[in-house]
């Protein structure tokens, strides 16, 4: 470590020996479309930061250190220029409109690189892509709109989790999730609390800060990112300050409402009514005393129907009470947001406030996000510059428990029988007796359902509460200095924050406190994560067409993490809902968890006259999770590029602008196994008769290390008519070795599992994105964004000698598949349920060995497309999203389809439901019980009936703006004002039964996503 | 000059920021609510303290609680399970494949446990000799305990070991030094029964080496409990001579005698209810509420149902009772059993009366009978002490030992001393030779112990003999052949498919 200070040393005081000679270069800069002249154009000395914008006039000034230098001008929305300054002392740049970006910057792991010369595979997102999204969460803000990124989430809730899978799972038990890096300071994604039934800590985030979101993909790109790369990497930088005469202020006020997208298909009261008489006279028949005690005791008694004449229920009697209904409502989004950018030559900054505010379609469920940074930049001295970038994020969510409990809206609204009333003075209408009813003397118990207990969702809706706020900060300061015209050192420090605050309180008077006399459980979490990174970049160029960049860097980061919490029941009256109210305190927790990762870094860019490129890149990195034996390790990957267009055969070929071939193959790893998995463990927190004990509590795994992930990635980029068309084809092969396993262990050991690195996967995908500017008029403009990924994935080995691990993971299938019994609907003949078995004959009971692998449960393909219009001040953009080839178990449906309790069922269980022989139809004839002849297994029982396939297209977002003319704006001394509505998940194509395919896990109780319509005002000045 | 002092900054922070630790260091991390492997037990008081996590475990509902008080009786004819339950232990009235005890995985972490601390002991340097012997003892005497409730579950009895089936007779396996981890590919196979019997004696005679005198007694292992062990050790090998010598030898040191019963609810108080009981020999208590053991896994919780209207209408006072405290209720008296109970009470056995050690009430339509031995203590639900030995057992061990060496006044000496404290102390022994003063002695033992200790499952089981379900016309249910496959307990699947050289028990 010393040395490599001293090494340090010697460079930056040899660097102050050189005298350097300044040159002055001035110019205008005008755009080439209308000669008018650019103001707040980027001026810099290419490999420095010596930098300048142009005045109000389009000039600029700028010292150079000699000859040699490079003059790049950038501006948003223009292509990027570069001059060699040679002898010129007045440079003049007319920039042309930037078509597709092809010359945009990506940033990749400690660098920049324009997209052209890449030999990494990166997918980018920018900030006009996120302007305005009705979303609240930046992972939801990128769905579907960048090739080899999945977005799903389990549920539509406000600041909810939302997986990010770069190029399919490949970790059975790890992670599959990238690592963010937020202006170069890796940050918390996931969440740190658990009771809500949904979180983020991403959701605080306010993505419209965000300038540009790069996920690198393959080795090439990620593996300077080391034991943490193998996952993918989210580059996300923030905006910054521009110099301009006048600071701009840019208001954003937006409102929306949003719907339930879907509800379950779920019957009415009449439908219910006729199906639960039906499972009885199906199975006594009509006349039997015990079909007769339920059409009079309860159905009758019960308000349910009148009973004729002929002793059977008259349906159209049936009353209809919406219980589903009453569980959602017209939610409502309200989003302020005031940014301002300005400053000096020397001082730069960008500063927003954000303030969301979405009261959910489901009741209960809220979210509230405010949301503040502050960018800054100042150019010390020519050679030293600082920036500093702050951020403060609050979050509030309001939610109810999650499913599983009568409590949660979703789960009990779908269950209770239609022929229930919901409230009190329906109940009294009805004249049915009613049991239950709160102070205000308002609702309705359904006693058929849940017995004596008065469990009403509405009433614990209106009673309990579950509450999590969480606050991110992130911090970073950096210093860049300019070592040489060549050489640049940077340092940067960060810190990220996070801090979550839960309370859940299930009140007395509601079913889940009731027992207790009020349950509060309090938690608090902190984690922060302090990094510090050093880096030396390097650019020089030899003979005109020798180019040579690279960074070498050395980084370290710790995490600690802090929890405490505590359980306290019994409340003397339900307004005092504090623990300090609490009569007793059950239990309480608290313990902290650190870990930390070093490592040195180097990545290494050869250009030989534009044609040729080669990367390579390497980390050695250690990680505090692993064994002494195996904590370093070494992650190297290469990769090359051939720009053929640039070759004197394709000299004739004038439409192809770029045409690159190139291939790179590397690897990078996953640390994601538990904090000290691989340290043999001794536990307290046991105590016999008053001693403290311990006991053992984790095997030592001195060997245990990262699962590492290979990628072999060959890309075509072509970019071709005038940079009207743009297009990306990448293959891959990725393997992930050392899988960390738990590996059972006979219990005669005295241990039941050990953490082991076994098995390896196999992901392989192809990626396409295509751009293209289909039409460019003066008026009128048309582009198209089109984006497609089919990734699959295979388990090639488990541990050594097993090809089954458990029924969801078999050598040779998906990582999420399924072995699941095979639900071959009814018999015609008699409405009986019917299997298949192992040899694909009919069986009313199959057994374990009849099932067969069905998955996977990740979406295989899925992709996007986007249209954008702009005629005069009008624009309009379309964009559609896509996915499929996998299947989703409907657990929540197993409560309905064909559930043998009293439950409210699926409308098809109604409609398609056997009647009589020769009904040809995938739903049993109801049974009371489910007690059909012979030994038939129960059709709500796990099989295929439930596991559906989920394609669909999805209307994702539609929004029309109008900019009103400045003409009229400058009167009132605005620079510019937009109009505009959006609308989001507006129409969707689908074969999926249930509310919503785009959700994927379980969807027992899950929140709906919403449809939402958004208007809004965008104001400059 | 202004460069050099930007320059002076910045490589004063860099330097500052690296220089403080070494790479090595700075990922080394450690877990604050554990202890490395390493240091753990490198002192006494680690060590210690890795004893007294064993003993944790001693108490755990799920080893001395639920399964050793409750399955056996429900295996046997005992006990049932109420119509309306929560669905725990629902098959081990009718003895269904795979429901029995759950000791297996449970059993065998405690004994890695007894390993490591036997492996570290020796290495600590400068302890006191003394200390080490107690540590050394008292973990050989766990060990053998925990062998012996592996053999009597998973191994056929030791005096019933002839072959059924090829391959038999099959012990457990034996593990007497720590699992070491990531290098052990190979796992051992199934000893026989009796190399299994010498390692529960050895470890016990082991104990008595190094244990002195009766510290922490009826709590933990010492020279009286470790002998007390021993005599039942020797009974289940039908070795009568030397369980009757250690069960008469306990009898005459113990420091406890039996408890003169002549009003029932004192009985209950002083036996059970009292911390520690009267008549303890090996007991298992709890500090606090917060180390009592879960309601679905303690006896107070699975066999008492009780509200504060049944004792009020009944006119019961029972100070120790918390009875406003709703338990499961699940596992109830048979029809068989009460019946004998009812004998016993009329004879004015305090240990049959009704509303003494066991009560009715109404569970849902249904008239139960609970048992009132377990309940709660000081108030707090699942909080009772509760007993792995006691004296009473001695004496039987000690009838039965005479009895089947013979010596049939000796036996009737000791029996008549038991009834003579329980209320029936006129009532003569009529039975005049061994085999039906056996007979009087295993169904007394039912009367005596139901609900503790599963005493009637194994006692039928280690004698050869068939296990009857109950009574004609109230709760028969076909009795178990001793041959059944069911007898021996099924050893769980996780076992046998991680480790290839483990044979299943014959017939599962």
């Amino acid at each position: 470590m010393e040395r490599k200070i001293f090494t340090l040393l010697l460079l930056i005081i040899f660097s102050f020996s050189t005298a350097i000679a300044q040159i002055t270069v001035t110019g205008t800069v005008t755009s080439a479309e209308d000669e008018e002249p650019i103001p707040g154009v980027t001026v810099t000395v290419a490999g420095t930061e010596i930098g300048t914008v142009t005045d109000v006039d389009g000039s600029y000034s700028i010292e150079v250190p000699d000859e040699d230098a490079i003059l790049e001008f950038t501006f948003v929305g223009k292509q990027a220029e570069e001059v060699i300054v040679g002898d010129q002392r007045t440079i003049d740049i007319e920039m042309e409109p930037d078509v597709v970006g092809l010359d945009e910057v990506v940033v990749t792991g400690y660098g920049v690189q324009r997209r052209r010369d890449l030999t990494g595979s990166v997918s980018s997102v920018r900030s006009s892509e996120l302007e305005g999204m009705p979303v609240e969460s930046v992972q939801r803000a990128i769905q579907g709109r960048a090739a080899g990124v999945q977005v799903t989430a389990a549920d539509g809730v406000p600041g909810g989790d939302v997986s990010v899978i770069v190029r399919g799972m490949g970790s059975i038990d790890g992670a599959n999730r990238p690592i963010w890096i937020v202006d170069g300071v890796e940050v918390e994604t996931g969440r740190l609390g658990y009771r809500s039934p949904s979180e983020s800590i991403l959701a605080s985030l306010d993505f419209e800060d965000i300038e540009s979101i790069d996920i690198l993909k393959d080795a090439a790109a990620t593996a300077i990112y080391g034991a943490r790369g193998a996952r993918g990497v989210v580059v996300v930088e923030t905006k910054r300050g521009e110099a301009a005469e006048e600071t701009d202020f840019s208001l954003d006020l937006r409102r929306g409402i949003t719907e339930p997208l879907g509800m379950s298909p779920m019957m009415d009261g009449p439908q219910w009514a006729q199906w639960h008489y039906e499972l009885y006279e199906n199975r006594y028949g009509a006349d039997h005393p015990t079909t007769q005690m339920v059409v009079n005791d309860i159905g009758a008694e019960r308000g349910w129907y009148e009973v004729g004449p002929d002793g059977r229920p008259d349906f159209t009697t049936t009353p209809h009470y919406n219980w589903q209904e009453e569980a959602f409502r017209t939610g409502n989004v309200y989003e302020a947001r005031l940014e301002a950018r300005g400053g000096d030559e020397r001082t730069r900054f960008y500063t927003s406030l954000s303030h969301n505010m979405t009261e959910g379609h489901v009741i209960n469920y809220d979210f509230a996000r405010s949301s503040f940074r502050m960018n800054l930049d100042h150019q010390a001295h020519e050679r030293l510059s600082f920036d500093a970038q702050v951020s403060a994020n609050l979050t509030d969510q309001s939610s109810t428990r999650l499913g599983g409990a009568f409590s949660s809206p979703i789960v009990a609204g779908a269950d209770i029988p239609p022929v229930e009333p919901i409230y009190t003075h329906q109940a009294e209408e009805a004249g049915v007796a009613h049991i239950g009813r709160d102070q205000d003397g308002y609702f309705n118990a359904p006693r058929s359902v849940y017995g004596s207990i008065p469990s009403h969702y509405l009433y614990s809706a209106k009673h309990d509460h579950n509450l999590v706020r969480n606050l991110k900060t992130i911090l970073n300061l950096s210093a860049t200095y300019n070592l040489t015209e060549n050489l640049t050192f940077r340092s940067t420090f960060g810190i990220d924050y996070n801090h979550t605050d839960e309370e859940q309180w299930y009140d007395p008077r509601a079913s889940d406190g009731m027992g207790d006399d009020g349950v509060l459980r309090d938690y608090e979490h902190t984690a922060y994560a302090i990094q510090t990174t050093q880096t030396l970049t390097f650019n020089q160029i030899f003979g005109d067409v020798h180019e040579i960049d690279g960074v070498a860097g050395f980084e370290t980061w710790e995490r600690i993490r802090r929890e405490t919490s505590v359980r306290g029941v019994n409340f003397p009256n339900p307004q005092m809902n504090v623990i300090n109210a609490a009569a007793s305190v059950e239990w309480w927790a608290g313990n902290e968890w650190e870990m930390a990762t070093m490592g040195a870094f180097s990545r290494l860019n050869y250009t030989y006259d534009d044609r040729y490129l080669l990367t390579l890149t390497g980390r050695y990195d250690a990680s505090s999770r692993f064994g002494a034996e195996n904590r370093w390790g070494f992650f190297p990957a290469a990769a090359i590029g051939w720009r053929i267009s640039d070759e004197a055969f394709m000299a004739g070929v004038d439409q192809v602008d770029n045409l690159m071939v190139r291939l790179s193959y590397g690897t990078a790893g996953s640390d994601a196994a538990d904090t000290y998995a691989a340290l043999g463990l001794w536990s307290g927190g046991v105590s016999f008769m008053g001693d403290p004990g311990i006991y053992p509590s984790q095997l030592p795994n001195l060997y245990l290390t990262w699962e590492e992930s290979r990628t072999l990635n060959l890309a075509i980029n072509l970019g071709a008519f005038d940079g009207r068309m743009h297009m990306d084809l990448e293959l891959f092969n990725r393997w992930t070795e050392e899988l960390l396993l738990d590996r059972p262990l006979p219990h005669s050991t005295g241990w039941t599992t050990m953490t082991e690195n076994v098995g390896e996967t196999l992901n392989q995908g192809i990626e396409l994105s295509l751009n293209t500017v289909n039409i460019e008029r003066e008026n009128f403009r048309w582009t198209t964004d089109f984006n497609f990924t089919v990734v699959e994935n295979e388990i090639l080995s488990l541990l050594p000698g097993e090809e089954f691990f458990d029924d969801r993971t078999k050598v040779g299938r998906a990582i999420d598949d399924r072995n699941i019994p095979i639900y071959a609907g009814v018999n015609p003949a008699d409405g009986r349920p019917m299997y298949y078995d192992k040899d694909n004959n009919i069986t009313y009971n199959p057994v374990y060995e009849d099932r067969d692998w069905r998955g996977p449960e990740q979406p295989t393909r899925y992709g996007g497309i986007t249209n954008e219009f702009h005629l005069g001040d009008f624009s309009a953009s379309i964009f559609f999203q896509y996915s499929g080839g996998n299947r989703r178990f409907m657990n929540m449906g197993r409560y309905h389809f064909c559930w043998p309790a009293t439950a409210n069922q699926y409308e098809r269980v109604f409609t398609d439901r056997w009647q009589e022989p020769g009904d040809v139809t995938e739903v049993p004839k109801p049974m009371s019980a489910n007690v059909y002849p012979g030994a038939v297994r129960d059709p709500s029982e796990y099989s295929t009936a439930l596991f559906e396939r989920v394609d669909y297209i999805r209307l994702k977002e539609v929004s029309f703006s109008y900019r009103i003319p400045q003409t009229f704006t400058q009167r009132y001394g605005l620079e510019d004002m937009r109009l505009f509505l959006r609308g989001g998940n507006l129409l969707t194509w689908t074969d999926y039964s249930e509310a919503d395919p785009e959700l994927t896990g379980d969807d027992f109780g899950t929140y709906p996503q919403g449809r939402t319509i958004t208007f809004g005002i965008s104001t400059d000045f | 000059m202004q460069t050099n002092k930007y320059l002076l900054s910045l490589i004063l922070i860099t330097g500052l920021l690296f220089g403080a630790t070494s790479c090595e260091d700075f990922v080394e991390r450690h877990p604050r609510d554990s202890i490395a492997d390493e240091e753990a037990l490198t002192s006494l008081e680690g060590v210690e303290s890795a004893l007294t996590g064993l003993y944790d475990r001693l108490s755990a509902g799920t080893y001395n609680q639920r399964e050793m008080n409750l399955a056996g009786e429900l295996l046997a004819d005992q006990m049932d399970i109420a119509e309306s339950n929560a669905g725990r232990m629902i098959a081990h009235p009718t003895n269904e494949e795979g429901a029995g005890f759950d000791l297996w995985t449970r059993l065998y972490d405690d004994i890695n446990r007894a390993n490591m601390i036997l492996h570290h002991v020796d290495e600590i340097e400068d302890a006191p000799g003394q200390e080490v012997n107690q540590i050394k003892g008292e973990t050989y005497a766990f060990r053998g305990h925990l062998y012996f409730d592996l053999l009597r579950v998973y191994a056929r009895p030791y005096m019933y070991q002839e072959p059924l089936v090829a391959g038999e007779p099959l012990g457990v396996i034996y593990k007497t030094e720590p699992f070491v981890g990531i290098d052990e590919r190979t796992f051992e196979e199934r000893g026989t029964i009796e190399e299994g019997y010498n390692l529960v004696l050895d470890d016990l005679y082991r104990a008595l080496d190094y244990l002195e005198g009766d510290e922490g007694f009826p709590y933990g292992f010492n020279e009286v409990s470790v002998k007390a062990n021993l005599a039942r050790v020797y009974l289940y090998m039908g070795n009568w001579s030397e369980a009757a010598d250690y069960a008469e030898e306990v009898i005459a040191t113990a420091d406890v005698e039996l408890v003169d019963a002549e009003d029932g609810i004192d009985y209950i108080e002083r036996v059970f209810a009292s911390t520690p009981g009267e008549e303890s020999i090996l007991e298992v208590g709890f500090a606090d509420e917060a180390e009592a053991p879960f309601m679905n896994t303690c006896v107070a919780g699975m066999a008492t149902y009780y509200d504060e209207e049944v004792f009020e209408d009944k006119g019961i006072e029972m100070p120790h009772i918390q009875t406003d405290y709703e338990a499961y209720g699940d596992v109830i008296l048979r029809q068989d059993l009460i019946n004998l109970l009812r004998e016993y009470e009329n004879k004015g056995d305090v240990r049959g009366m009704e509303n003494q050690t066991w009560y009715q009430r109404d569970k849902g339509g249904q008239m139960c009978a609970f048992q009132v031995k377990y309940h709660s203590h000081e108030g707090v639900p699942n909080w009772d002490d509760y007993i792995l030995i006691r004296l009473t057992e001695m004496y039987f061990i000690a009838a039965e030992a005479h009895a089947e060496m013979g010596d049939i006044p000796a036996a009737k000496d000791l029996l008549m001393t038991v009834r003579e404290h329980r209320g029936i102390g006129d009532e003569e022994i009529e039975a005049n030779n061994t085999e039906d003063f056996i007979d009087l002695l295993l169904t007394e033992k039912r009367v005596e112990f139901f609900s503790e200790m599963s005493h009637r499952w194994f006692d039928l089981r280690r004698r050869g003999m068939d296990i009857p379900k109950g009574v004609e016309d109230d709760d028969a249910g076909t009795p178990l052949d001793f041959e059944d496959y069911r007898v021996v307990e099924r050893i769980p699947e996780a076992e046998i498919s991680a480790n290839e050289n483990c044979v299943q028990n014959p017939g599962y």
